[in-house]
Order: structure tokens, then C-alpha cells, then sequence
């Protein structure tokens, strides 16, 4: 009798919980599934949004390989990857744990800090652009102001990225109230009985905090990684801005502006090579994948994952 | 309790319209073929015309034709006054314009089969349009009518022209030629515009001032980045070659080369680079090197006059003077606006009619005085009313009948090439040598079609 | 680091001291976006003129409605953000509702796949996506960048079954010996309790939507369609760069932001301190 129940329970949740669930599916197959479907396909293909879609074999792949502007971008959204995951969280723990040890105006700091990750990309990226002139920007003048010559930021290749890592810095309010959220998850008590021990606040921070929050930690950085990966916007402006006519194609000095997903979008719809352009996404899904599943391994031994 | 129970099953109703909404266009993605999904397109078009402020109901029993212009400002009213006398003139077509500033949103619009009838571009890119088959050849319209292409200036077709069709019109021919501010010039002790290239190379280097590592004037026309070099490497009468023959490492684009880079060890990098970046971010505004005052030369077209006009600069306009090899023989770089119908055109013949008017009959005319562009066809070259369009329109006016005009290679990998030209110029701008520079362009520019 | 106690008056003044700098960098270029909203376009680029104008040019502001048509595009911005917002309450709860209180078979697949879809960038489905709405024909509509809201974000169903996870079993088993179905549970006891939760998502759905780029880059075809967004980045195709109108615009464009931002701010803050962000 009480098992039958169970059984007819059982039943009733599958069926419910996979109808809950079915808008998603739907949407999954839909917007997820047959997009990454077409776009292995498209990849072999040769077409624009009007021709039909002609199978060309590895050709993209090949003709990718040799494309000087295809290493150019994929380097330089490398080293934007490479200093940007590192340098954003760094400067999100920081903020956090001003945030954490700062008790006067507290609210009014975190939002301060957060503030501009709500401030929409085209006009941050304006501002900045303001900031970054190399002859009366804000920022030379203030560098000059302490002795400093300045660069040109936005327009010497080995500056740009550095740049535009300052500018994502700028934004990772959200990040550091995950992170403070999580250091507040930490038990009071281990602070306690290390404050028995003796120990230092630096040896608290690295011993009991950084356990604590370490989970949180990689998923932001996976995050991070997957966000400097898509890294668009900023580089579309700033490129339309600096060329004042986007029909040149140009992408800052000797494309160091040239950021993987620019030049895909402008395969895709301004050299109207959308087979080539579906070959670099697929290229990305799988450089995004692997790397995402050996951040995964490789912290899986060193993180607790709750 | 009983008003949440009612706020979820209006919730519920309102996805179940969405989950039904979406499996709907799912379907259709599946069971249309490619023919019927474009008239579904219509359809879809037509609804968003609808929505659209500027719907054509005012149209009566006249057919629509849509028609996309990249003017904005003052120059999209322009072409508001030319569609109001085209739809006055005739019965049959009315065109409804729309000024859509981004290219990139024109091309968006015409694979989505919900663009324009017509649109306007730069001639440059139209071999890759006729490739990908966005714009439609118009050699079928051209028989029919009996179309003389020869009433447009030399050399303003070719650009439109690949494979053997034609798939656009020119509207205007941009030609360049030299402003200077005399005030600078007087400053440095020169009365007089320099007479050959080699002089205004000279004179660039002392109407630079620097300080602290900085400019604080530019002698060199080196803003806006994309106009000097092609002006130049043109001016000793060698050109950038033809697909097949592409020849990047010409006597006139190493000396352009050569001359940045003896401007920039004269100055240095960092400095010239600084100013260059900086400016060439503020073209065009009340903040332009040129339009501050702070720039003796500036290789510029016809629209740039009325800016330095109205930024009260004291300043003359010449022919870009010729090289000392060429005795006297001027060039200038040519790039022509053109109009062309989009291969997903739905009111083709509609578009053609308008196309004609506006490229070579009344509306040709109207554009080129009141936009005071340079005309593309040989009809208005000496037109009073054209003529009579100002000083510096002779000067432009001069540059069309005296001056070699060249063009850029027609190609498909239009881009890539220009981006191993330009990429060349910055690594010179960077301290790298002109050797390396060409040798980096040959052999990027090596295979493009 | 413990909440208790910070060694010394060095250690909570020197903290003080960088935070407040901090803070001064961060808030500089918002500062300045205001400042320079309301100069003359000469005085742009001088800075030694300093932060502070020195007459205020509110005009400017009054400009930006001549230049662009900022209502419509206000209107079109706030269509396709409220159909986001719609879209996302609407389906997520319920999503978020099976993947965190109700067991079945499949569930854990599932949710993995959800996971693993939040790896996937945007531009890998990108050129798809564009060819499947422009086979549909709704390029150029407002669709393609509503359609999806209404089958759910990974992102937010993420958030919300985390947040979901918190909500202790004892209260749903009370309703369900009471006989209440799966439904039922789902809204007299866990909706009510997933309030902040939705809030937050509701708060990311709004953000995000209305300050969208690529979307309406990819999809709005004229300017009927176009978004502050959009508009704001056609001041830069102009011939001539008006910056002062530029950052007036922007300003317009940040003040609708602000003012959710104010108002949900503490909605926001617990939200994401309590949901499933952490990951």
C-alpha cells in the first residue's frame, strides 16, 4: 500500500519535474543544441546570410591557418585572457577584503565598487576613451603630474591590452560582492581560534579565508575566463572611434585591438565570410572547453568543493 | 492568497503563449523551404514597416520603395528634399527614405530580406557585394533602357563594375587635395603652398614644434591616418597594382614609407604616434588637430572645407602638388559613392527607376548642388549651376579634369590588403625600418584575391 | 580578518585611508562622464580646466532630443528590456523549482547540461542564431532579442536553484500532507519564500537587457528598432564627434539605470550574498 504511494509519487514527480523543466529543453534545443549543431556544419561550408550554404570541406580551417589576422586575434584575446582572469580577480579579492575590514560607510563603498558594473559598456567605453588620450587624458596628466611620461594607451601595441584591463578592473563590481558574500560564509569561530593561535591577519587571510572562499574563487575565475574569451563591445567602440569609420575594417595600431570574437564578428558580417567566421567559433568553443575542464581538474585537488 | 493564485495562472498562461509562440517559429524553421521562408520574410518586413513611424501608408496606390541612405544630419535632409521632388516628378513609385548611419546595419538588413529596395555604399566594397551576391547586376536594366554608361567620368565606373557587370551607379567621385593653414605656414616664414611633394615634405618637418616630448604641432598630413599614404604612393604616378599583381611594394607607397620614417627619427615615435592616436580620434571635431589650428597640412575631400570653415581657420586649398619626378602631372586618390539594389530588393524596378533619377537625371543634379559633392558624370562637370559651387569646388573641380585619378584595386580581399597597407605605415610609425615593413606587406598581401 | 577584531588603530586607519582612494579611482570616470556632459566641446580636452565646469551647459541635455530621438528609443529599450524581465520571471521559478525541490529521474543530467551551457560563448551561436531568425524572418524585430528570455537563461535558473536549494523541505512537506500537488507547493509556498531570489534575477535581467549591445547590434535593422544602446554608439558614425552631447546622452542613458540601482540596491546585494552565485 505505502510503497504503490511512493511509487505513484515517484511518478507524478518525474512527470512534473520534466514538464517544470520543459520550457528550458525546449529553449536548450532550440537557441543551444541546433545552433552548435549548425555551426560545426556551417564550418565546413561556404556561405553568407543570402548564398546557401556550399560544403567546402576543411577549407575554412585551412584558410584560417594562414590567415595572419587569425593568429593576430587569437593572441591578442590570449593576452588579454592571460593578464585579465589573474589581475581582475586579484583586484576583486582586495576590494573585498577592504570591504570586509572597512566598517565606516560600508554599504556606501560596496556600491561605489559595484556601481559601474551596472554602467552600460558603449558609454563606459566612451569615458574611457577620454581618459586614455595620450595627450590630454586624464590619466597621462595624472601620471605626469608624479613625473611619469605617459603612453599611448589605446595606440601602442604593448599598451593596449594592459589598457583595456584596466578598464575591465573598472567593472568587476559584481565579483567582489560574490566574494565578499562568501567570506562572510566563512565560520566566525575558526577566526577565533586562530586569533588564540596567534596568528597574524595575513596568516588568517591565507589559512582560513582562502580555504573558505576558494570554491567561489574558481568559479569566478571560470568565469572570468570565459567572459575575456567573448571580450567584444569594448574593442567595437574603441575601433569605430579611433578609425571614425568602421568600413576600414581598421582595429587599432597594427590590429592590436583586433580581439578574437571582433574579427569573427567582422568575418560574419562585414567580409560576409560566415563559414569562416563559424570555423573561429567552433575553434573558440573547443579552446573555451578544454580550458575550462582543466581549470576544473586541476582544482578539484587543491579546492574543498562544498 | 487567492490574488497570487490568479497573478500565477495568468504567469502560466503567459509562457504557455510563449512556449507556443516558440514552437510555432520552430516549426516553421523546420518545414519551410528557403523559398517559402523569404516570403515569410515579406511578411515579417511588411509587419515591421508597420510598426515603423514612418509607415508608407501615405502612399495611396503608389508602389514603395524603401530606400536606405548612410547620410545623417544635415546631409540625410538633402536627401529628403531630393525623394520629395522624385515623388513629385512621377506617379508610379513612392520612395521612402531612411537614413541608417551604420553599413554594417544596411547589410544586415538586406540578408535578413527585410532591407531596402536601394542603398548607397562606397564603390570600393561593391566587388565583394557582386561576389556575395548582395547587390543585383544591372546589366539586364542597362539593355533594356539603353542606359550610355559612358556619360559618367572616367574611371568613377570601374569600382562598380566586377566580372564583366555592372552592379552600381556613381553618385559622387571623392577626390582629395591639399589644405594648409597660412597662419602656421606665415609663422614658419613661408608666403607661399609648397610646389612640389618633396616641398611639402620639407616644409612638414619645420612646421613641427615639439615640446617635452610631445607635439604640440604637426607638420604632417598624417591625420586622418587612412588618406596621406594612398595620396602620396598615387603622386609618383605608381599605384598599388591588380589582383594577381599586387604590388605593395611600389616606388610612391616606399617613399610615403621613407618620409614617415625620417619624420618619425626626427621626432620620435612615441611623440608622433601620441599625437596621431590622439587625433585621430577626434577627426572631424571641434577638438581636430587641423580644425584647432594645430596642424599645418591636412590631405582632405571636399566635405572637410566647410568644417575648416567654420572652425574661422585661415587656410588655403590646393591640387596636391605634384612630384618632382612626375613634371607637373598631378593624381589623386579616387573613391566614388554609388548607389545600388540589394539582390533582396523587393520592388526591383521600383528601385531602378529612382537609381536613374538620382545618378543621372534631375536628382543628380540636385544632389551634387546642394550636398556640393564632386559630380560623377561628365554632364555636370561644367554645369553653371555646379560650377558656381564655391572656391574650393574649383579646386576639387580641377583635381576631376587635370589629375590621374586612381583607384584602389577592385578585389574581393579589399580589406585584408588594406590592412597590410596600413599595417605596414604603423610599424614605420612604431620605429620599424620601410624594409621590413614592405617585406611584412608582400608577403601578407601574397594570395589575396 | 575576523569580524571581531582588528589589531591596533594603524590597522583600521590604514584600510580607511585605501578604500577611500579606491573608491575616489572608482567613481572618477562616472564623475566624469557628468562633468564633461555639461562643457562647451572646446573645453573638452582641456584638462587643466579640472573637474569642475565653469559654467553649466544644461543645454547640452536639452540637445540630445534634437540629435536622436531619445524617447523612442528609450521606449524600444525598455520594451525589449521588460519583455526580458518578463520572460525570465515567468519561466525561470518553475525551472529552477524542478531542479531544486522536486526529484526525478534525469534531474541531475540535467542540471549538469544547464552548467555546461553556461560555458558556451555567445559567439559560437551567434552566425546560427542570426541565420534561424532571419529564416524565420524576424531580423529586424524586436523578437529575436525577447524570444529566448521566455525559455530561460542558464545563468538565472542557476542563481534561483541555489537560491531555491535554501528553503528548507519541512515547509514544503507540511503542504504536501496537507495534499497540495507539485503546483500547488511550488506557489503557496515556494514562490513566496523565493522572493529575493527572483529579485535578483529580475535585477540582472533588467541590467543586462537594457544595456545590451551585441543583440541589438546583430538584430535591430533601423533606427524604429534601435535601443539607447545603439543610439548612443550612431552619435560615434556621425561625420563630426560631438562629445559633449555624446556624454550628455550617455548620462541620459545611465540615469534609468541609477534609479534601479538605488531602489534595488539592497534587494541586489542580499540577493546575490544569499543566492546561489557562490557557486
Amino acid at each position: 500500500m505505502k510503497k504503490t504511494k511512493m511509487t505513484n509519487r515517484e511518478k507524478r514527480n518525474n512527470k512534473n519535474g520534466f514538464l517544470f523543466v520543459l520550457p528550458w529543453i525546449i529553449g536548450f534545443l532550440l537557441f543551444s543544441l541546433y545552433p552548435i549543431i549548425m555551426s560545426a556544419y556551417y564550418s565546413f561550408t561556404n556561405f553568407s546570410a543570402i548564398k546557401d550554404p556550399e560544403w567546402v570541406g576543411l577549407d575554412n580551417y585551412a584558410y584560417l591557418l594562414k590567415d595572419n589576422l587569425f593568429w593576430t586575434s587569437l593572441k591578442n584575446t590570449l593576452v588579454y585572457v592571460a593578464l585579465s582572469v589573474p589581475i581582475t580577480i586579484i583586484v576583486s579579492l582586495i576590494l573585498a577584503v577592504l570591504l570586509k575590514i572597512v566598517k565606516v560607510g560600508k554599504s556606501f563603498f560596496r556600491s561605489v565598487f559595484y556601481m559601474p558594473a551596472i554602467f552600460p559598456v558603449v558609454a563606459s567605453t566612451i569615458v574611457w576613451l577620454l581618459i586614455f588620450d595620450p595627450i590630454s587624458g586624464y590619466l597621462n596628466r595624472a601620471l605626469r603630474m608624479i613625473g611619469l611620461t605617459g603612453e599611448n594607451w589605446l595606440g601602442n601595441p604593448p599598451y593596449t591590452k594592459p589598457a583595456l584591463v584596466l578598464m575591465t578592473c573598472w567593472g568587476v563590481g559584481t565579483t567582489v560582492v560574490i566574494i565578499l558574500a562568501a567570506m562572510g560564509d566563512v565560520s566566525n569561530e575558526l577566526y577565533e581560534a586562530a586569533e588564540i593561535d596567534g596568528a597574524n591577519t595575513f596568516k588568517q587571510f591565507w589559512y582560513i579565508t582562502m580555504p573558505g572562499i576558494a570554491h567561489v574563487l574558481v568559479y569566478q575565475v571560470v568565469l572570468a575566463i570565459i567572459d575575456g574569451f567573448q571580450y567584444f563591445t569594448q574593442v567595437y567602440i574603441l575601433c569605430s572611434a579611433q578609425s571614425g569609420n568602421l568600413s576600414s575594417g581598421s582595429a587599432g595600431t597594427q590590429n592590436s585591438l583586433l580581439m578574437y570574437p571582433l574579427y569573427l564578428f567582422q568575418n560574419a558580417f562585414t567580409r560576409l565570410k560566415m563559414g569562416v567566421a563559424s570555423s573561429m567559433a567552433w575553434i573558440l568553443f573547443i579552446i573555451v572547453f578544454v580550458l575550462t575542464l582543466i581549470l576544473l581538474k586541476v582544482s578539484d585537488r587543491f579546492v574543498d568543493v562544498k | 492568497m487567492k490574488k497570487k493564485r490568479v497573478l500565477c495562472v495568468c504567469l502560466t498562461a503567459a509562457m504557455l503563449t510563449g512556449l507556443l509562440g516558440g514552437c510555432g517559429s520552430a516549426a516553421s524553421t523546420s518545414t519551410t523551404s528557403d523559398a517559402a521562408a523569404s516570403t515569410e520574410a515579406g511578411t515579417a518586413a511588411t509587419s515591421a514597416a508597420a510598426a515603423d513611424t514612418q509607415a508608407a501608408e501615405s502612399t495611396g496606390d503608389k508602389e514603395t520603395v524603401n530606400f536606405w541612405y548612410l547620410w545623417g544630419g544635415d546631409e540625410a535632409k538633402y536627401i529628403e528634399q531630393i525623394i520629395a521632388a522624385y515623388n513629385d516628378s512621377q506617379d508610379k513609385y513612392e520612395v521612402v527614405g531612411l537614413s541608417t548611419p551604420d553599413q554594417q546595419k544596411v547589410l544586415t538588413g538586406i540578408s535578413g530580406g527585410n532591407g531596402p529596395d536601394i542603398t548607397d555604399d562606397f564603390g570600393s566594397d561593391m566587388a565583394n557585394y557582386a561576389n556575395e551576391n548582395i547587390a543585383l547586376a544591372l546589366d539586364d536594366y542597362i539593355a533594356k533602357d539603353g542606359i550610355d554608361t559612358s556619360a559618367f567620368v572616367t574611371g568613377t565606373l570601374d569600382q562598380q563594375q566586377y566580372d564583366g557587370k555592372t552592379y552600381a551607379f556613381p553618385i559622387s567621385a571623392n577626390v582629395f587635395a591639399l589644405y594648409y593653414n597660412k597662419d602656421l605656414l606665415k609663422e614658419a616664414g613661408y608666403t607661399d603652398p609648397p610646389k612640389t611633394l618633396e616641398e611639402m615634405e620639407e616644409m612638414s618637418f619645420k612646421l613641427t614644434k615639439s615640446e617635452n616630448g610631445q607635439l604640440t604641432q604637426l607638420g604632417a598630413p598624417l591625420v586622418p591616418t587612412s588618406y596621406w599614404y594612398n595620396s602620396i604612393t598615387f603622386d609618383y604616378g605608381t599605384d598599388y597594382g591588380q589582383v594577381g599583381n599586387l604590388t605593395p611594394d611600389n616606388e610612391g607607397f616606399r617613399n610615403a614609407l621613407t618620409y614617415l620614417h625620417d619624420y618619425v627619427a626626427e621626432f620620435g615615435s612615441d611623440a608622433v604616434n601620441s599625437y596621431v592616436t590622439s587625433g585621430q580620434s577626434k577627426v572631424n571635431s571641434a577638438q581636430d588637430p587641423f580644425l584647432a589650428g594645430q596642424a599645418a597640412f591636412r590631405i582632405d575631400g571636399t566635405w572637410f572645407y566647410k568644417m575648416a570653415e567654420d572652425a574661422g581657420l585661415n587656410f588655403g586649398l590646393e591640387l596636391l602638388p605634384a612630384a618632382e619626378s612626375q613634371n607637373g602631372q598631378t593624381y589623386s586618390y579616387l573613391d566614388t559613392s554609388c548607389f545600388y539594389i540589394p539582390s533582396t530588393a523587393k520592388n526591383p524596378d521600383g528601385a531602378w527607376d529612382f537609381l536613374k533619377y538620382i545618378t543621372m537625371g534631375d536628382g543628380a543634379k540636385m544632389f551634387i548642388t546642394l550636398k556640393k559633392d564632386l559630380p560623377a558624370l561628365n554632364s555636370l562637370l561644367d554645369d553653371p549651376d555646379v560650377t558656381s559651387n564655391g572656391d574650393s569646388y574649383s579646386v576639387y573641380l580641377k583635381v576631376l579634369s587635370e589629375s590621374t585619378l586612381k583607384t584602389m584595386p577592385s578585389m574581393l580581399n579589399g580589406s585584408d590588403y588594406a590592412t597590410a597597407l596600413s599595417n605596414a605605415v604603423d610599424s614605420v610609425m612604431l620605429g620599424g625600418s620601410v624594409d621590413d615593413a614592405i617585406a611584412t606587406a608582400v608577403s601578407a598581401s601574397d594570395g589575396l584575391k | 580578518m575576523g569580524d571581531k577584531k582588528v589589531t591596533g588603530r594603524a590597522g583600521r586607519i590604514i584600510p580607511f585611508i585605501l578604500i577611500t582612494i579606491l573608491a575616489l579611482i572608482y567613481l572618477f570616470p562616472i564623475i566624469l562622464m557628468f562633468s564633461t556632459s555639461v562643457r562647451t566641446n572646446d573645453e573638452v580636452f582641456n584638462t587643466s580646466l579640472g573637474l569642475w565646469p565653469q559654467e553649466w551647459h544644461f543645454e547640452n541635455y536639452t540637445n540630445v532630443f534634437n540629435v536622436m530621438p531619445y524617447w523612442q528609443y528609450f521606449g524600444n529599450t525598455m520594451f525589449v528590456t521588460l519583455m526580458n524581465v518578463l520572460g525570465t520571471v515567468v519561466c525561470t521559478p518553475l525551472i529552477a523549482y524542478s531542479l531544486s525541490k522536486i526529484q526525478w529521474r534525469g534531474r541531475n543530467v540535467l542540471f549538469a547540461i544547464i552548467m555546461s551551457t553556461l560555458m558556451i560563448p555567445y559567439t559560437v551561436t551567434m552566425v546560427p542564431m542570426y541565420k534561424m531568425w532571419t529564416k524565420v524572418g524576424l531580423t529586424g524585430t524586436f523578437w529575436p532579442l525577447i524570444i529566448p528570455a521566455f525559455f530561460g537563461y542558464p545563468f538565472y535558473i542557476v542563481i534561483l536553484r541555489q537560491f531555491m536549494l535554501t528553503i528548507p523541505d519541512e515547509l514544503m512537506e507540511a503542504a504536501e500532507i496537507d495534499g497540495a500537488n507539485s503546483l500547488k507547493v511550488f506557489i503557496s509556498v515556494i514562490l513566496p519564500l523565493s522572493k529575493p531570489g527572483i529579485a535578483t534575477i529580475v535585477i540582472f535581467s533588467f541590467m543586462s537587457t537594457f544595456s545590451d549591445f551585441l543583440g541589438p547590434l546583430l538584430y535591430a535593422n533601423s533606427s524604429a528598432h534601435y535601443t539607447l544602446s545603439l543610439g548612443l554608439y550612431s552619435y560615434m558614425n556621425e561625420h563630426t564627434v560631438d562629445w559633449v552631447g555624446m556624454m550628455a546622452a550617455t548620462a541620459l542613458f545611465m540615469i534609468p539605470i541609477m534609479i534601479v540601482f538605488i531602489f534595488c540596491q539592497k534587494y541586489l546585494m542580499d540577493g546575490i550574498s544569499t543566492s546561489g552565485l557562490k557557486g
